[in-house]
């Protein structure tokens, strides 16, 4: 029904045809009015519509969409839209930054084994500060348990509360700051984070120690350089938030088994979402949690199945 | 949840997975427990003994998942022992999965609640955990068992922190004495069986087979993950002699948790309940497999196979062992005494499946030429 224009790119011969024939199709069946962004169609394309997980990574990096083309993947242009969309991907590709391949192999995986803490850090810091002083204080040690009495000693609220509500303040901060011009909200941030902070501390209504959990929660979820991952993220966070305050370290765990079991059964372009760790790919792990030096990663990953395996000829 | 797909094959999955498969289902409750039965350092020979007779079991099981008859399922079985007596064998096997169940997941919980939530009651504890089971279950089949993968790497390493029994001050040679037995007590047969029992859990690949891509490295790879689940064994029986010693092994009742109460760093104090927060991870998975063992069974043993598969049928599954669940902890597991029957029977139940399941498979197998 729409007229918009849709580009399907992909390098014939090295791109799995399955991953063409498959996005063509769904193209086709698409029937609606009116497109004005690419992760409108995305929504059309993707298999699962009620996960939070993007299924399709939207860039407008051109960088970006040729290294994905290079690797086997299809990239589709919408018109009107400087976003391009670019699969099959998985979990991990979310994690990905195109700087990893621009700086030195030993710095690029540095920092991304970085980003994969502070992913781990932003869902589970808050819910675990729960867990801890909700249902395992003998976890903590007793210098560090000391610190924390003091600091909880004259609140309010439990555990659960008093977290629940700087998560709900810090997302209307996020939000707000977002929905203001670049100045204001960078005021709007000093403002909501340190006065409020400050004020919420004094008031009696947190205590420090939350205050610093939640600062460094929320500056690691602005590692992860997927916009659509990092909005999953504050549902994540909440989710554990909950299970922690009902069984502690078990409700984490739960939780986490929840998030895996979704992302193992997910699937981008029928491809299989949380690979190369399920299924197992052990070639495909140089580039994973660490960036492999360039020299050594002579095949494009297995996962994608390209027709091409070989990226270089090598001398040898 | 697409749950009308639980029994879907679009793909099978290669060695790694059995090897993985193999491992994690050996490493349930029991071994938490093992030390405080096995006591004597000649043990070690035991565990390494029984191991061995382990790798023949997976060889009759490789045999079995070799043949065309186990990547049918269901067919293959009906081909091979008739219709009315899978049936009947399915309706045994629901008790067998039942017991096997309830003895895992409620002695999880005992120590969950022993460990870590004092306060919480065992059923709660339960109900949440079949409820997350059921979630992972719902998935199919399929996804169930490339859950292995996550098991695997959630709790594999765990095992790495008992290292430190192993250096002095702690180890000590003279707690590893007498290696050699100077009597065979009748207490020592109860270990036997206990660690034959601790070995099974591969005996359900055998009904795993449309699943599995199987070849002439099978057995091989089946062989792996029985020897890692030996090296884990023999380890951590080892750990507990050193740490405890073989007179005080007895006295503990979760010997190694209660080593893993003594991990420590500046940061967090009693890293043991990170670590059995992480061995959920394993347990979930077993129950998520035979979760859908369960409820296959049943659709067997009640003969509604011509019916799609789906997901109430699967949650009243679910919601059925959680019944039997709580009437196994409340008349059998807070009973000291009858805890003990019950984790007999299981060692009797476990032993028997895992020695009976591959040899029948395999004799009946033979005997109708297959």
């Amino acid at each position: 029904m729409s007229e918009t224009k849709v580009v399907l790119m992909y390098i014939d011969g090295l791109t799995n045809p399955d991953f063409v024939s498959t996005v063509k199709e769904r193209i086709s069946e698409i029937n609606f009015d009116l497109f004005f962004d690419s992760s409108q169609v995305a929504a059309f394309l993707e298999e699962h519509q009620n996960s939070i997980f993007p299924q399709f990574q939207q860039t407008d990096r051109p960088d970006v969409v040729a290294y994905s083309l290079g690797l086997g993947k299809i990239t589709l242009l919408v018109d009107n839209t400087p976003f391009a969309l670019v699969a099959p991907i998985t979990f991990f590709h979310l994690f990905q930054s195109p700087e990893d391949y621009i700086n030195r192999w030993v710095v690029a995986s540095f920092l991304r084994i970085i980003r994969y803490i502070c992913f781990i850090l932003s869902v589970t810091l808050i819910p675990f500060y729960v867990a801890l002083t909700t249902h395992h204080y003998q976890m903590i040690p007793i210098q560090t348990l000391l610190i924390l009495v003091d600091s909880r000693s004259k609140l309010p609220f439990t555990p659960f509360w008093e977290a629940f509500i700087m998560l709900i303040f810090i997302e209307i901060i996020k939000e707000a700051s977002l929905r203001m011009p670049t100045k204001t909200g960078q005021t709007l941030g000093v403002i909501g984070g340190i006065v409020i902070g400050q004020a919420a501390v004094e008031a009696g209504f947190a205590s420090n120690v939350l205050i610093v959990i939640v600062g460094i929660s929320t500056i690691a979820s602005f590692l992860i350089p997927n916009y659509l991952m990092t909005k999953a993220n504050s549902l994540i966070q909440l989710m554990f938030l909950i299970f922690s305050s009902f069984l502690g370290l078990i409700g984490i765990a739960l939780g986490s088994i929840a998030i895996l079991a979704h992302l193992n059964s997910l699937s981008s372009i029928k491809q299989p979402y949380f690979s190369p760790v399920s299924p197992f790919f052990r070639k495909d792990w140089n580039d994973l949690f660490i960036r492999g030096p360039l020299v050594k990663m002579l095949e494009r990953p297995e996962h994608l199945k390209p027709l091409k395996l070989k990226r270089y000829k090598t001398r040898r | 949840m697409e749950t009308h797909q639980l029994f879907k094959k679009n793909e099978t999955y290669n060695g790694f997975y059995a090897m993985l498969l193999v491992n994690r289902l050996q490493m349930l409750y029991f071994f938490l427990i093992m030390p405080n039965i096995l006591i004597n350092p000649y043990m070690i020979w035991v565990l390494i003994a029984v191991g061995i007779l382990s790798h023949l079991n997976l060889l009759l099981l490789s045999k079995w998942l070799l043949t065309r008859l186990s990547s049918n399922g269901y067919n293959g079985f009906v081909q091979l022992f008739g219709k009315k007596l899978v049936r009947f064998l399915s309706f045994i096997g629901l008790f067998f999965i039942l017991l096997k169940l309830s003895v895992i997941t409620l002695g999880y919980s005992e120590i969950i609640q022993t460990f870590m939530l004092p306060a919480t009651d065992t059923n709660f504890l339960v109900f949440f955990i079949l409820l997350f089971c059921f979630y992972v279950a719902g998935k199919g089949v399929e996804h169930t068992i490339r859950f292995v993968l996550i098991s695997f790497f959630c709790t594999f390493w765990i095992i790495t922190f008992f290292i430190f029994f192993f250096f002095p001050p702690i180890a000590h040679l003279s707690d590893l004495y007498p290696l050699i037995p100077m009597e065979w007590k009748v207490e020592n047969w109860k270990a036997f069986f206990l660690i034959l029992s601790s070995y099974s859990g591969p005996e359900f690949l055998v009904f795993l087979g449309p699943w599995l891509k199987t070849n002439n490295k099978t057995f091989r790879y089946l062989s792996y993950g029985n020897a890692l689940t030996v090296v884990e064994y023999v380890f951590l029986f080892i750990a507990s002699l050193l740490y405890f010693g073989s007179d005080f092994l007895s006295k503990s009742q979760y010997p190694i948790v209660n080593m893993a109460r003594y991990f420590q760093n500046p940061v967090i104090e009693r890293t043991d309940m990170i670590m059995l927060s992480f061995e959920l991870f394993n347990l979930v998975f077993a129950v998520s497999l035979f979760l859908l063992l369960f409820y296959g069974a049943s659709k067997i043993a009640f003969g509604k196979m011509s019916k799609p598969s789906s997901g109430k049928g699967l949650l009243f599954s679910a919601f059925l062992i959680f019944i039997g669940m709580v009437l196994v902890n409340e008349l059998f597991w807070k009973s000291w005494e009858k805890q003990t029957f019950l984790l007999n029977l299981q060692i009797i139940a476990g032993s028997i499946g895992y020695f009976l399941v591959p040899l029948v498979v395999v004799l009946v197998m033979r005997k109708r030429g297959g």
